[in-house]
């Protein structure tokens, strides 16, 4: 039997929305061997859902099957609008210029998302923007791949580790990223496997434990 | 957006990246250039046998470039951590239109490189029904690769998995573009193969991208 849904909802709603992300008993097997699920989870326009879990416990498979990138073994996931998965390094080709990556996903996204300068100075992202993303450290990359999270707009970000080669001001240019696309209306799901580096108000917390979604104490 | 503008936007977000990094130039052409050279010397530079060869040649030398030009399609974008953000944004008919209108376009040019060799170096004859065969050929060379390009993303052989996969399921191409380039020959059955070629692959394309997309 499947316990009752996880459900995170924005701290400024007064009445019940319709979930921007809904998992229902989805499991997801690789190779014959069950990795995660059943899962449960509502996530709510512009809630912050902080997901914890060691390295193995399910988490990217979590955000993947949330943003539609993984195929559920079973069960159903259902997600309205855009979703992008977001993790540390991605996002951008090492050929694009910081520029060029940020406006191709800002004109790509139907510019529904944080005109591009105003996501490079939220993340802390200070260099030229005719920067070839090839020559960026682990830590810009980083920021890089918030911003172009939020120059994207979009209805659900899931964010994996964000914090992985980020300095200080870094892990809080992540977290004013996670509050601005919140603020924007997205439902964001966070996973980290190190809680305290990340000092994110959220409107739940969750623990991922041998592959179930449990709430920690 | 739209799903042509967003294909449009993957399509010119590819060239641009080709002109920031010459990926594709840099391994094709000069790959294009030495096979069309050695190929004159190979075949024991008398004319008739070379202007005989050449319109095979040419046809050979684009299914041989379309197995590094593969890797533009999954395989790089995946190395660089781009492909969830193309997967999220884009559908997968816009995915599949972007890529497809990169990769004929490299193609095109290798194929019009590989032309120009074989005229100049090889001295063989130009038939405006070359054009027609480079345009539906590279077309349908174009979508087999890009299906093989999603399909084999994590493969780690993967180049010698396209090679295999693609040359022969390219034969159709390779056929009916030497007959179309070579002189004394009726050109519309040709072109009809190429175009029906184009059609299916390009059909089997759209009703399989989708699942291919899915991990």
């Amino acid at each position: 039997m499947n316990p009752a849904p996880q459900t995170a909802s924005s701290r400024d709603s007064v009445a019940p929305a319709a979930a921007t992300l809904s998992l229902r008993a989805v499991t997801r097997s690789f190779a014959g061997r069950l990795v995660i699920g059943p899962i449960d989870l509502d996530l709510e326009p512009g809630a912050v859902c902080l997901v914890e879990g060691a390295n193995g416990a399910g988490k990217t498979t979590l955000l993947r099957l949330a943003a539609h990138l993984l195929a559920p073994s079973s069960g159903r996931c259902r997600n309205a609008g855009l979703a992008v998965y977001v993790r540390p390094g991605a996002g951008a080709r090492g050929e694009q210029s910081v520029g060029q990556a940020l406006d191709w996903a800002y004109r790509t996204a139907a510019r529904r998302g944080m005109p591009p300068d105003d996501a490079l100075d939220l993340v802390g992202l200070t260099v030229p923007t005719a920067s070839v993303v090839a020559a960026l450290s682990a830590g810009q990359h980083t920021r890089l791949a918030m911003a172009i999270a939020l120059v994207t707009g979009p209805a659900l970000a899931c964010v994996d580790e964000p914090t992985a080669h980020l300095d200080g001001p870094g892990c809080a240019g992540v977290v004013q990223a996670v509050a601005a696309l919140a603020a924007a209306g997205s439902a964001v799901l966070v996973a980290t496997p190190v809680p305290d580096t990340l000092d994110c108000p959220a409107d739940a917390y969750l623990r991922l434990r041998h592959g179930l979604l449990e709430v920690p104490p | 957006m739209s799903t042509a503008r967003i294909a449009f936007s993957i399509a010119r977000r590819d060239v641009s990246l080709e002109l920031s990094g010459r990926e594709a130039s840099i391994t094709v052409l000069p790959f294009v250039a030495a096979l069309m050279m050695l190929a004159g010397l190979g075949l024991g530079g008398q004319g008739p046998v070379l202007s005989a060869a050449a319109p095979g040649l040419v046809w050979l030398v684009v299914l041989v470039s379309a197995i590094p030009l593969a890797r533009g399609v999954a395989a790089a974008e995946r190395a660089d951590g781009c492909w969830d953000l193309l997967r999220a944004l884009a559908s997968p008919t816009a995915l599949l239109a972007g890529k497809l209108a990169a990769l004929w376009l490299w193609l095109l040019i290798a194929w019009a490189v590989a032309s120009m060799l074989a005229v100049a170096l090889l001295g063989a004859a130009w038939r405006p029904e070359a054009a027609v065969a480079g345009v539906l050929g590279t077309f349908g060379v174009a979508v087999t690769t890009v299906v093989l390009g999603v399909l084999l993303p994590h493969g780690a052989r993967r180049p010698g998995l396209i090679a295999v996969l693609l040359v022969p399921g390219a034969v159709p191409v390779l056929i009916a573009g030497t007959h179309l380039a070579a002189p004394a020959t009726s050109g519309l059955p040709w072109a009809l193969l190429l175009a029906s070629y184009d059609a299916i692959s390009l059909i089997t394309a759209y009703a399989v991208f989708p699942a291919l997309l899915e991990e």
